[in-house]
């Protein structure tokens, strides 16, 4: 390993992350708080930081595959080092935990809060909190490869390191910076509509920009207590929910749409079909079980449900009514919605919509094989055969997705915490949806538990985020063995 | 008009035999010396013993004053380089057979960017469509369109139980119009007349309106259930393309495969085909797969031995109707005979349709050949000039053997009878035996 092209690659990391910092500094200074200090020496020292290593090091020579791993991973785990020292400096949390716990939850989109009253923080920390999201949710690296073209085919490995669904994601131009670059772009143009739209529904511009970076990145994180609720306007609530549901499809089809100038390219994509399959259907589950013997109107309970569907299907966590006191039923549908995700290549997390896709097509395939024992059976998603070693990764992916939420359910119980309370919390953060069910439902926060179990859920977001492989990869012995 | 046909193997034996007939100056040119002796001894044609894609052999074919260039040859590499030294020639129309899928040019703009052939043809495509056709009529022996679709015309068996057999022809009165246009009998071929009879295990050419047929099919007793379910032996190119044409058409298909990175990769192509990888002599693997059930067993291996003894295989199990692509089209009357429904030959149905593609811009719009080439059916355009225009049918004096199918006038199809007109613009099919073939068109075109 080449540790020389590592740190160099981890600088400019840094310096992207200090220069980001400078947005919620500017916002300090114009409020002119008292958090304004806190920002300047955050920005200041990551950026120097990464300007030290990155004048420091040289990049010789193409990156080897291991490299690739450690620097994605060490990258995400550096800029939420990092970027929690707005959080130190100001000491807002009264232990490091709760820092790193919350600038993790920002960077990996989850939304998952320890703060009990966030309309207390000052505005430059609230749009810091934010913007770590917007960061995360096309992803850092993606960032990197578009602005450092440079990087080389190392770009296309960490290309597919970080973005959700990794190698199923087709490059858009023959170099992967361009598709960067695309991807990027899509995602700008989406948040520029969505926060004109939310100031022209009359939220704040303030407001309108951190929820917008909540919601396309699909992550999740408020400035008010009660998240999307406080509003109380239905216009809001139904555009969010629309921008929660662009910000889960596969971001490659936008572009492809807009090539071809035609929707089609939608309608020929199972994928984007199976999500919007799922969409309706817990939605109608939802407001079946909750119109029921309900005084709301079937408006209202539409519109609730849709949202907390959306919400939770796109791993986003926004709430706008505390689920908590719905049915047993709902919440189940609610539950099992969070196994689910995004669309590959989506801002959405979780095992995602194309995984269960191709595990229900080899699900039926096996079935046809057991009284067709002498068949050939290739599995076909829009038309183009998956080859069998993709199928496996898929396969393996969902059983470690399960082994790890089962392990960390066990982990949290043994903190002494009850059954749907540790599940949730433990699938949510690795999912990076953010709200769970019981103790960490939408209306409650992270901020009680022990710190041990928070670096342990941080831990989970990172390894949800950036799709198990690329994390877990590090802790295999034979990985560090040289030669 | 001179014609120059490069490669003297059956589809070029069939050609040059044809266009004999039909009066044009053939010229063969031929690799092997001992095949160039074999077509001297039995057709009347120029026969040049060489390869085709030498300048000087075919400049002594005289390719400056030839028309038309016919290239067949076992090589796709040669028939294409063929086609286009010949339009360098000025040859007017080209046309290559060629065996690799790879190399057919399937849209306009990709033969704008190839513009030395006129046509590309595969014979397993060709062979492929063509089985297709016979399953979606599954009584049919073969299937032929006329007038854009608008006519079909079948070749059919009449069964021992059919209400119209042991009739006279002029006894069979039906509200849609339909002409017999030909019986086959003891392996003899009839130009049926009124008081003519029709027979069981008679086969008879019928022709009728393409909406009308499902109809005159019931009256004549020979209609059959529509195929589900069908497999196909072989899953080589002609195997993969009936598979995808089928399934396209809602079939439920699966094929039968030997080798297993075959059966991959058909399996990644295919949409809705099972593939099955196993030995089709196996009867447990049939009877597991429940073969019994299909409703056509096409086999479509290279191996002629294969295809019978698998098509008898499957019948014995129950399979109600078995297609077997034969080699050696001779055989296909024996096959027939001993069981399997249809003999199909890949070189055969080449020829046709190259036949056709030669007719279509000399004002014959399309020719199919019956039986073992016994007859042929052509469709013709009425031009302003011909004698027969403005006068009844009945008073025409059509030369013996030959008669006026259908005429397709205005996009509107009519089964003439005596008292019908023919008028200039129409377009005309001719059913004839081969030896008063040109005289009928003669007759008509003047």
């Amino acid at each position: 390993m080449n540790y020389q092209r590592i740190i160099y690659s981890l600088s400019i990391i840094l310096m992207i992350v200090g220069l980001a910092m400078l947005l919620p500094l500017f916002w300090s200074l114009y409020y002119d708080e008292y958090d304004s200090y806190a920002l300047a020496l955050s920005c200041g020292i990551t950026y120097l930081i990464g300007v030290i290593g990155y004048k420091k090091t040289k990049r010789e020579g193409n990156f080897l595959s291991k490299e690739i791993f450690v620097i994605v991973t060490l990258g995400w785990l550096l800029a939420s080092l990092f970027g929690s020292l707005p959080y130190v400096f100001t000491r807002i949390f009264p232990t490091y935990a709760d820092a790193f716990f919350e600038t993790m939850s920002g960077f990996t989109t989850t939304g998952a809060s320890v703060l009990t009253d966030i309309e207390t923080l000052p505005h430059g920390l609230l749009f810091w909190r934010s913007l770590t999201q917007w960061l995360g949710g096309m992803g850092i690296i993606v960032l990197f490869i578009a602005l450092f073209p440079s990087i080389g085919t190392g770009g296309m490995q960490m290309f597919h390191a970080e973005t959700p669904g990794g190698n199923f994601v087709k490059k858009l131009k023959p170099r992967i910076s361009e598709t960067a670059k695309i991807l990027w772009s899509i995602y700008l143009l989406m948040t520029v509509t969505l926060a004109v739209l939310l100031w022209l529904l009359g939220m704040p511009l303030f407001d309108a920009l951190c929820h917008t970076f909540g919601t396309v990145a699909t992550a999740g994180f408020s400035t008010k207590n009660i998240s999307i609720g406080y509003y109380n306007s239905a216009a809001i609530q139904w555009v969010i929910t629309i921008f929660m549901f662009l910000a889960g499809i596969n971001f490659t089809l936008y572009y492809k749409a807009f090539r071809t100038k035609s929707l089609g390219v939608y309608a020929h994509n199972e994928e984007f079909k199976l999500y919007s399959f799922f969409v309706l259907v817990a939605v109608f589950l939802v407001v079946c079980s909750n119109y029921s013997g309900s005084i709301a109107t079937l408006d209202d309970t539409i519109r609730e449900a849709t949202f907390q569907v959306v919400s939770l299907l796109t791993t986003t966590g926004y709430a706008t009514v505390n689920y908590n006191q719905w049915s047993y039923f709902a919440q189940t549908v609610l539950v099992v919605l969070m196994f689910i995700g995004g669309c590959m290549g989506s801002t959405g997390s979780s095992i995602k919509v194309g995984r269960i896709l191709v595990l229900l097509k080899q699900a039926k395939l096996e079935l046809v094989r057991c009284f067709h024992p002498h068949a050939v059976l290739r599995l076909k998603i829009d038309g183009k055969s998956i080859g069998q070693d993709n199928v496996i990764n898929i396969l393996q992916f969902f059983f470690l997705f399960l082994a790890i939420a089962a392990l960390g359910t066990m982990f949290m119980t043994f903190w002494g915490f009850d059954f749907v309370t540790s599940f949730t919390a433990t699938v949510s953060c690795l999912s990076n949806i953010g709200p769970g069910l019981a103790l960490v439902g939408p209306v409650e926060n992270f901020a009680f538990l022990p710190d041990v179990t928070k670096y342990f859920l941080s831990f989970l977001m990172l390894l949800g985020r950036l799709e198990i492989y690329t994390v877990l990869v590090l802790f295999l012995p034979s990985f560090w063995r040289k030669g | 008009m001179r014609v120059i046909i490069i490669g003297a193997g059956k589809i070029g034996f069939i050609i040059a035999k044809i266009l004999v007939e039909e009066n044009y100056d053939v010229v063969v040119i031929e690799k092997l010396e001992e095949r160039a002796n074999t077509l001297q001894e039995y057709l009347d044609v120029e026969v040049i013993v060489g390869n085709g894609v030498k300048t000087s052999i075919l400049e002594e074919a005289g390719i400056r004053e030839a028309g038309l260039l016919v290239a067949v040859t076992e090589s796709d590499e040669t028939n294409l380089i063929a086609c286009m030294l010949a339009k360098n020639f000025g040859v007017a129309k080209t046309i290559a057979k060629v065996k690799n899928p790879e190399y057919i040019l399937e849209n306009k703009k990709d033969r704008e960017m190839f513009p030395g052939i006129d046509y590309m043809i595969n014979p397993k495509l060709v062979t492929a469509k063509e089985i297709a056709k016979l399953i979606d009529i599954p009584e049919a022996l073969d299937v032929a369109y006329y007038a854009e679709g608008k006519i079909q015309f079948l070749e059919l068996k009449i069964p021992a139980e059919a209400p119209v057999a042991n009739q006279q022809i002029k006894e069979l009165k039906f509200d849609f119009p339909f002409l017999i246009a030909a019986i086959v009998r003891e392996e003899e071929l009839i130009i049926p007349r009124g008081d003519d009879f029709v027979y069981p295990q008679d086969i008879i050419f019928v022709l009728a309106k393409t909406v009308d047929m499902l109809r005159v099919e019931r009256f004549l007793g020979t209609k059959r259930e529509k195929a589900e379910r069908v497999m196909i032996l072989g899953g080589g190119y002609t195997g993969f393309q009936l598979a995808k044409i089928l399934e396209n058409r809602r079939y439920a298909v699966k094929i039968i495969e030997k080798d297993y990175h075959r059966c991959v990769k058909i399996a990644k192509e295919l949409e809705r085909t099972m593939v099955l990888n196993g030995d089709a002599t196996d009867i447990n693997f049939l009877k597991n797969e429940d073969t019994g059930n299909a409703d056509v067993f096409v086999c479509l291996t290279d191996d002629d031995k294969l295809n019978l003894l698998v098509s008898l295989i499957v019948k014995n199990l129950g399979v109600k109707r078995t297609i077997a692509q034969v080699g050696r089209s001779d055989y296909i009357t024996l096959m027939e005979n001993v069981g399997i429904d249809v003999g199909v030959s890949p070189r055969t149905l080449t020829a046709n349709r190259i036949l056709r593609f030669i007719y279509q811009k000399n004002k014959v719009l399309s020719v199919t050949l019956l039986g073992n080439e016994e007859a042929e059916m052509t469709e013709l355009l009425i031009s302003e000039s011909s004698p027969v225009v403005n006068r009844k049918l009945k008073d025409l004096n059509f030369p013996k053997g030959s008669l006026i199918g259908s005429i397709y006038r205005r996009n509107e199809v009519i089964i003439p009878k005596g008292n019908d007109v023919l008028l200039p613009g129409d377009s005309v099919t001719i059913f004839a035996l081969p030896e008063v073939a040109n005289i009928a068109l003669k007759y008509i075109t003047g």
